[in-house]
């Protein structure tokens, strides 16, 4: 049997009052497409940050590799990258700058203050910001001066430049056009792609649109912290749906 | 009866009630017996002395001044941008290191830049003696704490989820902080950096006054011989050199300069830090321990203190805060007001360039022609010349500001001022309050030179101190002061945090 | 990559000319006897005045000698202790005040007016006060505007200010509750000249030569009252001289400043700046009541 690539066991996270999540188990192997549905406030958020290493559960344990989260040095830590639901990208720097950003794990200190002071090379860069639809105009920017779908690809451009293993993604779909939406997602889901470019090749992408099930092969539901159902995409049936609408 | 409602643009008004005391005062001490001095004060403005000899001494003073105040602007700015980091929330969150370690960071630094530079300038004097370094090392030592604050507190904006964003992708800690912290301090460098240069270049020129050299030295001891013409010569020169320094710096662009002098320009920067803290280190141990001993002995001596009513002096320092920050907030807004055509706009730019560019203490001896020294003296003294600079700030935000609204009031038929008024400086009286909460802690700390020039509060006991060498007087004055200027901060800390 | 490091090479190069600059003042060189003097007058009269003395100094001690100007007592006195000056021209106070602070220092001469120095007491033409002739009659001097000196001058302000306690006037007495400070002797003329202060106190020296020279000055000022006499301004140089330069040096040092004759012409011109005819003996002890009065006014603590 495959080892998983990331693995919770009995996750419980509190964030003050209430729990954002119970008793969470998962394993996710290498090569999954994870699509994972539910309500706003359902815990996909939450979850996300966890399996990442930003929080800290109150209760259980994360592994990745089959190390404890704690124990992992910056190397491996580097295999997850993330799109955040809210982006967070620096604000004042250039788009290039912020995608270049992505690479920061992989390199020196030297790097990022080359990056700063706009003289490190972008190729890698551009060529990333390209896959993702994004304009040559655009590139030297100001991150504020972009609009929202703009700034979307541009965070998927920063995750995708990680070249990690595991992608983590918050909603990457907002803001984008139908189109825009169709492309970015085959290129998340598919990892041989035209461009060349690396692929991450275990996928977790929160959704909340039923419309853009296809490409996945795995399907988990969360309602009020607690994971309802985790199925193959094949077996998913009306009644999970609703279950948690 | 309609109740009088307190918003931020009627506070920005009201101060101006100070000034029925400051002008009663004024009143009955008044005298025209310097009317002839004056006089001869003003022509001189306009027909400064100008010969080869003079023009020899300016060119070397200035010289002189430059170097002081560029290299202390550029340490205090390098420095103040490391202690910025250092006293920032990120810095710990980044290096997983205890909060404290912060709070006792903030405590030191708020102590530094509780003492104006002069005192700095005088206190050091006293242990090295006589030295060029001095004046750098003086004004370095607050600018470095207030420049730390201020770009401390735009660090301190930065978004806590970026900073987790980051922190995933898992780079090297020194890579995340300063990916972080490049563009707020960057941004701040090119908004309150630059201006810097030109406090730096007017404090320069006040140390000099207290014998650090540079253009002070001549400027005062011209006043001193009543040397008018000389002394409009050397005004006129300072005029030049912070005119010029601006315009200098307005021309330089960080964006658009090409990569190779950027580098340059990176490396040149760390050289100097490294530099500037090599000298410190060198300038503290180069002059042996001896003069350190000296000061031991001269601490040694008798201790029966107090003998002078400290706690008179401690309240009249703070009644002159006080009277002169209303002066600072109300006149501005108010001679905008009255003032509020072309002409009037171009006075007021004049006049306030006037008063930013005569150092304070020379002020006051030309308004002690006047009147007999006092508190009110020393108010309205040291209020003009901050309104002279909060003026300048208040013209240039109401410029850039859309006039949208003023010129729709204006069409409605609204009188010009009730217009500018309610179109205009509403808008900006919030941003106006909060930069005056920023400046009266810098008034504080200037009641110090006022009072060293010889009129009132502590400042005047500090000077008769220091020349009688009593240096446990000297000890507790600072002390007053630093609690007073700290007391004050946390006051404006409180009254800024509600205005935004 | 190949540019970045010439840059460095060149800032290093840059770098290490700076520093070298900088720090030369910190090491000057030990063999410079540094004068110093506390500005009293003006700053054109001084530097004409010491530059002199200085040359004559190089000349027959046959070192280098190099004139410092200060800008205020204080740093006189400080710039004594610290070592950055090795014989400074010093008032009765300041003398003092710099010997308490600095041991082993030593008192080299005086002038021959400084034995019975004097201070004078002006007044503005305006107030038609006749001039007095004990005193007592300091007492019409209440609620005037009455300007000092310096704070730490002995003719201009120390020796005044107990005249003044001594017939019973407080500086409380004068109007404003306070006295002004104008800074030096010729600014304290000019301020009662022009009538923004009513009444002075300077030294007698500086108002004999501005009534010779600049009548102008004095054209709206009367006098008002001659102090007794007292011991004022005197050379103090350092203790180590001898282990710095030579031994003896002290002593040669001694013996040029006294052999200063108004008989020689190039000496003429340096002790006509002085004011004086000759440099004469001096001794610590002669300012013993100089200590006195200051510890009783709290210039000495």
């Amino acid at each position: 049997m495959i080892n998983p690539l990331l693995e919770l066991k009995e996750v419980s996270y509190k964030n003050k009052n209430n729990f954002t999540l119970k008793n969470v188990s998962l394993r996710i192997k290498s090569g999954e497409k994870v699509a994972l549905l539910g309500k706003s406030g359902a815990g996909k958020t939450t979850l996300i940050s966890i399996l990442n290493g930003t929080l800290k559960p109150n209760k259980g344990s994360v592994k990745l590799f089959n190390t404890e989260f704690d124990k992992l040095n910056l190397y491996q830590k580097s295999k997850i990258s993330t799109i955040w639901q809210d982006l967070r990208l620096i604000e004042d720097l250039s788009v290039e700058q912020n995608v270049n950003c992505g690479l920061l794990g992989k390199q020196s200190f030297l790097f990022a203050f080359k990056n700063l002071l706009n003289i490190s090379s972008f190729n890698k860069a551009h060529q990333y910001m390209q896959v993702c639809n994004l304009k040559k105009s655009i590139f030297s920017k100001n991150i504020r001066k972009i609009s929202g779908g703009q700034k979307q690809r541009v965070a998927i451009a920063r995750s995708l430049i990680q070249e990690s293993d595991i992608l983590l993604a918050d909603e990457p779909f907002n803001n984008l056009d139908p189109k825009l939406t169709s492309n970015i997602k085959n290129l998340l889901l598919i990892t041989k792609n035209k461009n060349k470019i690396k692929v991450p090749n275990t996928t977790l992408i929160s959704l909340h649109r039923l419309d853009l099930l296809d490409g996945f092969n795995r399907i988990i539901g969360m309602k009020n912290g607690e994971i309802l159902f985790d199925l193959e995409k094949t077996k998913l049936k009306k009644y999970h749906l609703n279950k948690i609408y | 009866m309609n109740k009088l409602k307190l918003n931020s643009s009627s506070i920005t008004f009201l101060p101006i009630l100070v000034f029925i005391p400051i002008a009663y005062e004024l009143f009955i001490n008044f005298h025209i017996g310097g009317i002839e001095l004056f006089k001869e004060f003003i022509i001189s403005a306009l027909n400064p002395k100008i010969n080869n000899e003079i023009i020899l001494t300016l060119v070397k003073r200035l010289n002189e001044t430059i170097f002081i105040a560029f290299l202390s602007w550029l340490i205090s700015i390098i420095f103040g941008v490391i202690f910025g980091i250092l006293s920032s929330e990120i810095f710990y969150k980044i290096l997983n290191l205890p909060i404290f370690l912060k709070r006792f960071l903030n405590l030191f630094l708020t102590f530094i830049r509780s003492i104006h530079e002069i005192i700095w300038g005088l206190i050091l004097m006293q242990i090295y003696g006589i030295n060029f370094s001095i004046g750098i090392i003086a004004i370095c030592i607050p600018y470095v704490a207030i420049n730390a604050k201020v770009f401390s507190e735009q660090i301190e904006n930065i978004n806590l989820k970026t900073i987790e964003s980051i922190k995933q992708i898992n780079c090297i800690k020194s890579s995340t902080l300063i990916t972080l912290v490049w563009a707020p301090v960057i941004e701040t460098f090119k908004n309150f950096g630059l201006y810097r240069l030109e406090c730096a270049i007017r404090s320069t020129a006040v140390l000099g006054l207290f014998g650090v050299g540079g253009i002070g030295t001549s400027i005062f001891i011209s006043f001193q011989t009543l040397n008018f013409r000389e002394l409009w010569t050397y005004l006129w020169g300072l005029a030049f050199l912070i005119i010029i320094s601006k315009e200098l710096l307005k021309k330089f662009n960080l964006s658009k300069t090409s990569k190779n002098f950027l580098t340059f320009f990176v490396i040149a920067l760390f050289c100097i830090s490294l530099f500037s803290l090599s000298f410190f280190v060198y300038f503290i141990f180069n002059k042996n321990a001896i003069p350190f001993n000296s000061i031991n002995n001269l601490l040694i001596s008798n201790f029966n203190f107090i003998s002078y009513d400290f706690l008179k002096l401690l309240l009249e320092t703070i009644v002159l805060c006080l009277l002169s920050t209303g002066i600072a907030i109300s006149f501005p807004p108010i001679f905008i007001l009255i003032l509020n055509n072309k002409i009037g706009i171009t006075i007021i730019r004049i006049i306030s360039f006037l008063f930013r560019l005569i150092p304070t203490p020379v002020l006051i001896l030309i308004l002690l022609m006047f009147n007999n020294p006092s508190i009110s003296l020393a108010a309205i003294t040291l209020g003009l010349h901050n309104a002279a600079i909060t003026s300048k700030l208040l013209l240039a935000n109401l410029h850039n500001q859309d006039n949208k609204q003023y010129i729709a009031m204006k069409s409605l038929g609204v009188a010009k001022r009730s217009s500018w008024l309610f179109g205009l400086f509403v808008k900006q009286a919030n941003s106006y309050l909060a930069y005056c909460a920023y400046r009266s802690d810098i008034i504080i700390r200037e009641t110090a030179i006022l009072g060293v020039i010889g009129s009132v509060g502590l400042g005047w006991q500090l000077q008769e101190s220091l020349s009688s060498f009593a240096w446990e007087e000297v000890i507790v004055i600072l002390f007053a002061y630093s609690s007073i200027a700290i007391i004050g901060e946390l006051i404006n800390g409180k009254i800024k945090s509600n205005l935004t | 990559m190949n540019k970045i490091f010439i840059n460095v090479k060149k800032i290093i190069v840059t770098s290490t000319i700076f520093f070298a600059t900088l720090s030369s003042p910190l090491n000057a060189n030990p063999k410079v006897l540094k004068i110093g003097a506390i500005p009293d007058q003006n700053q054109e009269v001084l530097d004409k005045r010491f530059n002199l003395f200085a040359k004559e100094l190089a000349k027959s001690l046959n070192v280098k000698v190099k004139y410092i100007p200060v800008v205020n007592y204080i740093a006189a006195v400080t710039g004594f202790r610290t070592n950055d000056l090795d014989l400074v021209w010093f008032g009765g106070l300041s003398g003092v005040q710099a010997r308490l602070q600095t041991p082993n220092a030593i008192v080299i001469a005086q002038r021959d007016i400084d034995k019975d120095f004097k201070s004078v007491f002006i007044v503005n033409k305006k107030l038609k006060l006749d001039s007095i002739f004990n005193k007592n009659g300091l007492k019409k001097l209440k609620n005037l505007r009455f300007t000092f000196g310096s704070e730490n001058s002995t003719s201009g302000r120390l020796m005044p200010e107990y005249f003044l306690n001594d017939a019973g006037i407080k500086i409380e007495n004068f109007k404003g509750k306070r006295a002004g400070f104008s800074g030096s002797h010729d600014a304290t003329i000019a301020l009662v000249n022009s009538g923004a202060f009513d009444a002075g106190a300077l030294n007698k020296q500086v108002w004999e030569n501005n009534l010779k020279n600049n009548p102008k000055r004095t054209n709206n000022v009367n006098l008002f009252w001659i102090t007794p006499d007292y011991v004022d301004y005197h050379w103090v140089a350092q203790g180590n001289l001898d282990n710095r330069f030579r031994k003896g040096f002290t002593k040669e040092l001694k013996s040029t400043i006294l052999n200063l004759d108004i008989k020689n012409t190039e000496h003429k011109k340096i002790l006509d700046m002085f004011n004086a005819k000759k440099f004469i003996e001096a001794e610590s002890s002669e300012y013993k009541n100089i200590e006195k009065i200051a510890r009783k006014l709290k210039k000495i603590r």
